[in-house]
């Protein structure tokens, strides 16, 4: 938080004009900790999906290899 | 007269930093060969578009950038060429490999975690995808969830993907032991008949396609080209994708993205942010890859050599590269390049599943 602030004061510094200084940060963009909370589900979430899948690939290809192996 | 100044009273201090910036990404490209091949068509695409009423910008550049970049047709376009480039014949002696490709994509899962601290959750998404470490896969995301941080999420993979010989060795330094980073791990290649490299792309779509159908275009272009590749019948299209197709939509891709390398969209704190968290990503898809191996070791009697998790990350072939030099160094009789040039392609596979994914879920 306190390094955001330092951020936005060295563009204030730097700005001209008062108004860059907002049209230097985006809209939606804040300090929002407990948003992060939410997305933990996302990322079990993700993360199980991409072990599946490869899992199945894996188990697949292992198939293909079996079945036209060089004899 | 007054035509010889007009236009330079109307530079600002900012399109001044932009220039700055192109100019950096051109010296990057050139003098240190950093990614060459995107960055010094970035920098000078920045250039143009940081000129006052830049007709570069409203003309050609924002024609290939609709052209190519708003519809995600160049980034699917260069997959073609990456799948015809890639050999896949290390992965399918050991598909086990894959695991790591998958253990290593973690850093964008956790970058969207802290990412969403930050940023609305499409554009945490976006951020999050920097962790494919892989160009296509994060422009082709970024907009199709119509995140407003493409350039800067697009210099930030580039960028970290050219520094992974910077980045990946001191954390898997910090993550082994000596005694684990000396691990030998024997190749012992089983024969990949022609019909297994063949249907081995066909698989991978369905599957991966099934699952997470928002997935289709990124694995299936990949595929596509792999499939040209290993068919045997069309060595003069496999060519072509590799070098000309390749080579062509990179110079495309890389002019167009600086569309969003303009002054009011590059140069806030965001990306500043953007940067860091990028290199959070980076640092953590390569901690996943490395601590995944070490809690197989725990339960596999011929242990794994924990580095090639690492080489997991889709910065490919430096990965699998640097893994091997590292291994060499510890160890120089420890051969690892076949092992992590294996998972290096499995991070490949996996990078652009993770981005089906992270459509998936946010789309």
């Amino acid at each position: 938080m306190k390094l955001y602030t330092m951020m936005l004061q060295l563009l204030n510094a730097a700005a001209t004009d008062t108004s860059s200084v907002a049209e230097t940060v985006s809209e939606g963009m804040g300090w929002h900790p407990e948003k992060a909370l939410e997305t933990l589900d996302n990322m079990g979430i993700g993360m199980l999906v991409i072990f599946v899948i490869i899992g199945v690939i894996i188990i697949a290809t292992m198939l293909v290899n079996k079945i036209f192996s060089k004899k | 007269m007054d035509l010889l100044y007009k236009n330079l009273l109307e530079f600002t201090w900012q399109q001044g930093v932009m220039l700055l910036i192109g100019a950096l990404l051109i010296f990057l490209a050139i003098k240190k060969e950093m990614e060459p091949t995107l960055l010094l068509p970035m920098g000078f695409g920045t250039l143009l578009v940081n000129i006052p009423f830049s007709d570069a910008l409203t003309g050609p550049i924002n024609t290939l950038y609709n052209a190519g970049i708003a519809n995600e047709l160049f980034p699917l376009l260069l997959f073609i060429g990456i799948g015809a480039m890639i050999d896949f014949g290390p992965l399918l002696s050991n598909p086990k490999l894959m695991l790591f490709g998958a253990a290593a994509q973690f850093g964008i899962f956790f970058t969207v975690f802290m990412a969403r601290m930050f940023f609305p959750e499409i554009d945490a998404a976006c951020i999050g995808i920097i962790g494919a470490a892989d160009g296509p896969t994060s422009i082709a995301v970024a907009n199709t969830l119509g995140s407003q941080y493409v350039g800067a999420i697009t210099v930030a993979a580039y960028s970290y993907m050219a520094l992974v010989p910077i980045i990946q060795p001191p954390v898997i330094k910090l993550l082994t032991t000596k005694k684990e980073r000396k691990i030998r791990m024997a190749y012992e290649p089983k024969a990949v008949s022609k019909t297994t490299r063949i249907l081995f792309p066909c698989v991978i779509t369905l599957v991966a396609a099934a699952i997470v159908p928002q997935a289709t275009g990124l694995i299936g272009f990949l595929m596509f080209g792999n499939l040209i590749r290993e068919c045997g019948v069309l060595d003069s299209l496999s060519e072509t994708a590799q070098k000309v197709l390749a080579n062509l939509i990179t110079i495309f891709l890389g002019i167009s993205v600086a569309f969003n390398m303009t002054a009011e969209k590059f140069l806030k704190v965001d990306t500043l942010l953007i940067m860091g968290l990028g290199l959070v990503a980076f640092i953590v898809d390569t901690a996943g890859g490395v601590l995944f191996a070490k809690f197989l070791n725990l339960f596999t009697r011929k242990k794994i050599n924990p580095m090639i998790g690492a080489a997991g990350i889709s910065a490919f072939p430096m990965s699998g590269r640097i893994v091997h030099k590292m291994g060499l160094k510890e160890d120089p009789q420890n051969f690892l390049l076949m092992h992590s040039m294996g998972v290096n392609v499995s991070g490949q596979i996996a990078s652009v599943i993770a981005g089906g994914i992270i459509l998936n879920m946010f789309g």
